[in-house]
């Protein structure tokens, strides 16, 4: 019996050490590209794609939930290809963790990106600003407006906030309000809804704010949450909230199944409010470069943009997928803006004072 | 009275399996939901599981944490056993002292244990990778191995060593025909512990395991942006069949070695 066991053991033993040597021995000369990115947020198939179009590269692929738990990973490991979102991009620049890519290696990009989001202020610093387009290249963006439900809510296709906002803060639907349980999301929103920037630092403009959220929490007791949020929309428990667009695609994946409830949901991108681009971009510690420079050209080749944006669901800044997806997508205006309304989005700034400054706002209001 | 008291008995025991496994069940059941709604039943379909068997991320990082639990739990259980017959023949006041040494990493957060970890790697100029992340979980398992093979050997009479030795076998073979057997649940047990935690851990393993490898924890808690992945459920509810699977043999086997013994010893 012992002896069986010792057997057993010891296969297991050299089992596992076999797995490893696979595990971690790869096949000649190949160079590795790490790339860190968001979860589910590519496609598929793309990785497969580009190890095919590229023999000499083997793909090492890791995921992320957010920026604050990307950036402490980036110092400690050297990583290849990231995907921050713009306020995240910001701060890499500003404490020097980019490279520059060269865009001579980035033709796709070069030729497909939408100009008009190198309009967007992303820093109030223009030093900074200006330099963005020149370290990051747009890969997807999403917006912030409101999810509701048609057959409780009729805003005859406004798309001032006052009207949008306008229903987060109505006592009449008491209950049945969600709000994501995020700070500058929640506070953009009560700012947009008065009619100030989302990256206000008037005390008295954000006082009003504060007391808004706080009253909102009082009258309409909306429901916080996040993933549960979607479920509720869908079940007609909850008539409205904020939502990014993403999640709001989740919904009417739901909404599209068999034996669904038969909820009718709509979407509405209100002017002045906000929107999220997601960049890839290059840290200063990369150790392959060159590759690097290969996957993100790859990444904005309009085929595989095209898979990349119909798999996740966020609006694509490559001019030339646009054209291809969907018509109920493409012709959204909250998914694809007018020029009017994509130059009245804001994105978040992000520096210390503003964080301390509506951080403590927002302990306030959930204070409450 | 006593029926009714017997009754309550049986209605408390169902209340406790019930809380303890209706997680598992719904899990289980939504793993061959047709919609990807968690509120609505779309039919029955084994979609999750082929897309399960595609999905490169979720199977590399299947593959990673397997094999980092497998050999963690071998190489710290071994480690352990070592451990423990050597804390069994020191001195009294040694013994207490380096057992509570053990029991310190075991009561330190999670969290201290893997940025002091990830810290030391760095001291060391090691690169975060596949290695970093075993050496860190071979780390963290070593304490609960020792804690469940050392009640076996204090158990374990300490004449049976210096009987077989009597009875001609060398050390090694008292080793491997008298001590082993004598402490081998203590020892599964540890190895189904260390493995099981192992799986479990995700903080450890986010601090120390570099650019190259993501366990499943990690992966998992990435897509926490947009819905979980209804491939995750047919993923967890394999995961919890393998796990019952393992546990059921292992109780068979324990249960029969007992019947088993008292026959061995009648002459």
């Amino acid at each position: 019996m012992t002896r069986i066991r010792l057997a057993a053991l010891l296969t297991a033993v050299l089992l596992a050490a076999v797995l490893l040597v696979a595990a971690t021995g790869c096949g000649p000369a190949k160079t590795p590209l790490y790339v860190y990115n968001w979860g589910e947020y590519i496609a598929e198939d793309v990785i497969a794609l580009f190890e095919e179009e590229n023999p000499d590269i083997t793909v090492k692929y890791k995921t992320y939930s957010d920026n604050e738990t990307m950036y402490p990973q980036i110092s400690k490991s050297a990583f290849d290809v990231l995907f921050p979102s713009d306020y995240m991009v910001i701060r890499l620049i500003r404490e020097g963790m980019l490279a520059k890519p060269d865009f001579a290696n980035l033709p796709n990009a070069v030729a497909h990106t939408d100009p008009r989001l190198a309009q967007t202020r992303f820093d109030p610093d223009d030093q900074l600003n200006a330099q963005l387009f020149e370290y990051a290249v747009p890969y997807l963006y999403c917006t912030v407006g409101l999810i509701y439900n048609t057959d409780v809510i009729d805003l005859g296709g406004s798309t001032d906030p006052k009207d949008v906002w306008g229903v987060l803060f109505n006592p009449e639907y008491v209950d049945r309000i969600g709000m994501y349980d995020s700070m500058r999301e929640s506070i953009g929103a009560a700012l947009n809804y008065l009619g100030y920037s989302l990256n206000t630092m008037d005390p008295a403009e954000l006082a009003e704010a504060k007391a808004l959220l706080i009253r909102q929490r009082q009258e309409v007791r909306p429901i916080t949450g996040i993933d549960e949020l979607k479920d509720k929309y869908v079940s007609g428990e909850l008539v409205a909230g904020i939502a990014w667009s993403g999640d709001y695609q989740v919904c009417l994946d739901k909404l599209s199944e068999e034996n669904a409830p038969d909820t009718n949901l709509a979407y509405v991108l209100p002017k002045g409010s906000n929107f999220a681009i997601d960049f890839m971009c290059i840290p200063a510690n990369a150790q392959h470069k060159a590759e690097a420079e290969r996957f993100i050209d790859f990444m904005c080749r309009p085929d595989i943009a095209l898979k990349n944006a119909e798999y996740v669901l966020y609006s694509s800044p490559n001019l030339e997928v646009v054209p291809q997806l969907p018509e109920e997508l493409r012709n959204d205006p909250s998914f694809y803006p007018d020029g009017e309304t994509l130059a009245s989005l804001e994105v978040f700034f992000s520096n210390e004072e503003i964080e301390e400054t509506y951080a403590r706002i927002w302990e306030e209001v959930t204070g409450n | 009275m006593r029926r009714f008291l017997k009754g309550l008995q049986g209605f408390y025991m169902v209340l406790v399996f019930l809380f303890l496994y209706a997680p598992v069940m719904v899990l289980i059941v939504l793993s061959f939901n047709k919609a990807k709604s968690r509120a609505v039943w779309g039919g029955f379909t084994l979609d999750w599981y082929r897309k399960l068997f595609e999905n490169r991320e979720i199977l590399s990082s299947l593959e990673v944490t397997l094999v980092v639990a497998l050999v963690s739990a071998l190489v710290a259980t071994a480690v352990a056993t070592v451990t423990c017959l050597g804390l069994d023949h020191l001195r009294k006041r040694i013994r207490s002292l380096l057992l509570s040494a053990t029991y310190i990493p075991i009561v330190n957060p999670d969290l201290v244990t893997g940025v002091s970890l990830m810290l030391l790697f760095f001291f060391m100029r090691l690169q975060l990778g596949f290695v970093t992340l075993l050496l860190a979980h071979i780390v963290f398992n070593i304490p609960y191995a020792i804690l469940s093979i050392l009640p076996k050997v204090r158990q374990m009479d300490r004449n049976l060593y210096e009987a077989a030795l009597d009875l001609g076998a060398t050390p090694a073979q008292a080793l491997r025909k008298v001590i082993l057997p004598e402490i081998m649940p203590g020892v599964i047990n540890a190895l189904i512990l260390t493995f099981t935690l192992s799986i479990d851990d995700f903080v450890i393993s986010y601090f120390t395991s570099g650019n190259q490898v993501s366990t499943l924890a990690i992966t998992i808690y990435s897509m926490a942006r947009k819905s979980i992945n209804p491939q995750i459920n047919a993923l967890s509810t394999l995961m919890f069949v393998s796990v019952l699977v393992l546990l059921v043999i292992v109780n068979i086997r324990t249960s029969r070695d007992v019947r088993k013994k008292p026959k061995e010893v009648s002459p």
